[in-house]
């Protein structure tokens, strides 16, 4: 009896043990199990003297030069733009800014970080679409005061500058730069092959972290400069604190597929494996933010798309479509895209390439870009994110 | 021996409960939603309002086609008011479906062609000098569907109207205008009634609570139009409540001043009809969000939900009724008694976008306006 006894325990105890997913956690210097959605991503990754190895000073400041180009452009609604102004911004040359700590940053620009993981000549094209777009931007802002309709530049709704076509580029500039600059710089770059192969057992002189483990952060810090993501405005739980691409990527949650708390943990993961020097562990998150990242953005662009078609105003209908249109642009710039360079050109040239532009499009043209789009990435069509 | 066995048939028994609860997270959450079974609402809603529904507005809208048939191919007083009349009448009963924005309607976007006001006449007479026009693209939105048939119908005098459809220059490019307007109109509709004949299983089938299920689509679709479209759209927006500012030329129907309030009446009426569960022919009946809602049972200061939301949204029908004079008129120099209708509709707004939806146990997946 006693021996039967003795075998239920242990039974039940290794039945209990194998509810427990790291039963090698203790050896490890950050434990898996100890990671969660609210985890500090600065204070869990510390030196001896407890101070944060996480740095990606270069990140926010490529953020923050995209907000004041952003904000700059948007003022086409109630200005004629200066086309000089919005290249030194792209180029960062001649002091564009105003905060002065992005003008002394001469080593960091926008443009050296335009689609850097594509061939030399085809990030040239890139580089040169964005300063075309600049352009457009610049001459239908001569029109700001008058009102938009098919063949005239103007405003929208009072508030969407417009070219002759009902273009709306700076969504286009915005939503755009996400994928080539943000999109690109985490899951191409950073997250790619030749920086995750950095040496991850030297300190990097007069630093307190291996290269493998900045270039981690370096990524992270593309997507959020907070110390977990995503995260509420505590004065106002209704805003959340994230910008440009962390913050699209918040609006997928769970309700439209999306885990914006899963692609932190993976983030998080993914930092603690490099720590732990398992390299394993840490493939498995690339690839998972990889793949959140693809999806999240087929969806918003999908999102975007079905919003166009019931719009209840030509301005929002147009604004829509811009934003929709750069997401589609951005598909291109994930990992390995399955709507890839060709397939992303080919379907944006289906939407801006009619004679009269926007103005020219319907519902049929929408849903032709939308299906495949989420043929190949296999989000639901008529997915509607609430943004 | 038996007591052995039965330490081990214990220790098994054990095991099996460990197991279980070892390794289940608990679903937190009890909500009284999830135990009813929503297949019979689903199922009323599609068979006894949404595809007889879209019948009568077909039936209506091919009705206005033979009058419009009949007008242009012999323009006199009598086609054209007969055409008129059927507008009227088609435009009354879309009152009854403008809600169903969801499913199939949602899909081709109905409303952007049947409802977009105010219509925009340099685009209708743009289309009409041109000739060469395609009424699916983004551009004419606002050069079709009721609206721009109230143009060419209301705009001018019934003599001023027979003359454009003879003796202008134009009158072969009016006609075939008001004929295309209209057969885009019917081509639309049938599109949806189609759609609906596939999708009804689909839509009855898709019982959960969750973003994707019917409920969630549904309710949505008929909050978000009870908000934007009802009470924005047909006072809040041309009283300019928001904005102070009154736009008499955004009214619904803008020149046919007469008939903005009885598609307002119209509409709220239907609404009503739709909470309440009854069929398309006004019969009474049990299986609609209202008897959903006093299933779930909730309460706000011993009243049901269900009722204070019937009650909520009738004082809206009563102070809608209780307005004198047109719409278009009132915005401007009735604005007081306007806006008390707006505050009455408005009233209901977060009874069911707030009440009713968390009863539901379901969220609001759109948005007021761009965040950027």
């Amino acid at each position: 009896m006693r021996k039967q006894l003795l075998l239920s325990a242990g039974a039940l105890a290794l039945l209990l043990a194998s509810c427990k997913k790291d039963t090698k956690n203790d050896d490890l210097k950050v434990p898996y199990s100890g990671l969660t959605t609210t985890t500090n991503y600065f204070t869990t990754f510390k030196d001896n003297a407890g101070t944060t190895t996480v740095n990606f000073d270069g990140q926010t400041t490529r953020i923050k030069m995209l907000t004041e180009l952003d904000a700059y452009l948007k003022k086409g609604t109630t200005m004629t733009l200066d086309l000089a102004k919005i290249e030194n911004m792209y180029r960062n040359t001649n002091a564009p800014f105003a905060d002065a700590a992005l003008n002394a940053a001469t080593d960091k620009t926008i443009i050296s970080k335009t689609a850097q993981s594509f061939s030399t000549a085809n990030a040239e094209i890139e580089r040169q679409r964005f300063l075309g777009y600049f352009a457009k931007i610049k001459t239908a802002s001569e029109s700001f005061a008058q009102p938009a309709a098919s063949g005239t530049a103007g405003l929208l709704d009072s508030k969407y500058l417009v070219d002759a076509k009902g273009i709306e580029y700076a969504q286009l500039v915005q939503k755009g730069l996400m994928g080539a600059m943000l999109l690109d710089q985490i899951s191409n770059i950073y997250l790619g092959e030749e920086k995750m192969n950095a040496d991850n057992i030297a300190i990097v002189d007069g630093k307190n972290y291996t290269a493998m483990a900045h270039h981690w952060d370096e990524a992270y810090g593309y997507l959020t400069a907070n110390e977990f993501y995503p995260k509420q405005n505590p004065a106002d739980p209704t805003k959340w604190l994230e910008v440009f691409l962390g913050s699209y990527v918040r609006q997928v949650g769970t309700s439209v597929g999306g885990d914006p708390s899963a692609l932190y943990l993976s983030f998080l993961k993914g930092r603690a494996a490099i720590v732990n020097n398992d390299l394993t562990t840490r493939n498995q998150q690339i690839a998972s933010i990889r793949t959140a990242m693809e999806k999240a953005i087929a969806t918003i662009a999908i999102s975007y798309l079905n919003k166009t078609k019931t719009a209840t105003s030509d301005g929002a209908r147009m604004h829509s479509l811009a934003e929709g249109v750069g997401f589609v642009y951005s598909l291109r710039y994930a990992y390995n895209a399955k709507v890839n360079a060709a397939k992303s050109q080919e379907l944006l040239d289906n939407l801006m390439n009619k004679p009269n532009g926007f103005w020219d499009l319907t519902n049929t043209d929408i849903d032709a870009v939308r299906d495949q789009i989420a043929t190949l990435t296999g989000v639901d069509k008529n997915v509607v994110v609430n943004h | 021996m038996l007591y052995r066995k039965t330490i081990t048939y214990l220790s098994l028994l054990l095991l099996c409960l460990c197991g279980v609860f070892a390794c289940t997270k608990g679903n937190g959450t009890d909500n009284q939603a999830d135990k009813l079974d929503r297949k019979p609402m689903l199922t009323h809603y599609a068979d006894e309002y949404v595809l007889p529904g879209y019948d009568a507005l077909l039936q209506d809208l091919n009705a206005l086609k033979d009058k419009a048939t009949a007008f242009t191919a012999n323009p006199s007083a009598t086609t054209l008011a007969a055409t008129k009349s059927a507008w009227q009448e088609a435009y009354l009963t879309w009152q009854t479906v403008d809600m169903l924005e969801f499913g199939p309607a949602e899909d081709i976007s109905l409303r952007s062609y049947m409802n977009t006001y105010p219509a925009t006449e340099s685009k209708i007479e743009g289309n009409i000098a041109s000739g060469s026009y395609n009424l699916e693209t983004f551009g004419n939105k606002d050069a079709q569907g009721f609206p721009a048939l109230d143009y060419l119908l209301n705009s001018q005098s019934s003599t001023g109207t027979i003359d454009l459809y003879t003796t202008n220059a134009q009158s072969a490019a009016y006609k075939s205008y008001l004929n295309n307007v209209i057969n885009k109109m019917i081509e639309k509709v049938s599109a949806v009634k189609t759609a609906w004949g596939t999708n009804r299983d689909t839509f009855i089938g898709a019982t959960g609570t969750d973003a994707a299920g019917s409920l969630s689509k549904m309710t949505n679709a008929v909050v978000l139009y009870y908000e934007r479209f009802l009470r924005s759209g047909k006072i809040g927006y041309p009283v300019g409540a928001m904005t102070g500012t009154p736009l008499p030329g955004h009214v619904e129907a803008a020149y046919s001043p007469e008939l903005s309030k009885a598609l307002a009446v119209k509409a709220l009426e239907s609404y009503i009809a739709f909470y309440e569960g009854k069929q398309y022919n006004g019969t009474a009946g049990t299986n609609g969000m209202k008897g959903y809602l006093a299933g779930i049972g909730t309460k706000d200061n011993g009243v049901l939900m269900a009722d204070i939301i019937s009650q909520s949204l009738n004082e809206g029908l009563t102070a809608l009724n209780g307005l004198s004079g047109t719409l278009k008129d009132g915005v401007s120099n009735n604005r007081v008694a306007v806006l008390n209708v707006y505050d009455k509709l408005q009233g209901s707004v977060a009874l069911l976008k707030v009440d009713m939806i968390s009863a539901f146990g379901i969220s609001i997946t759109y948005v007021d306006n761009d965040g950027d």
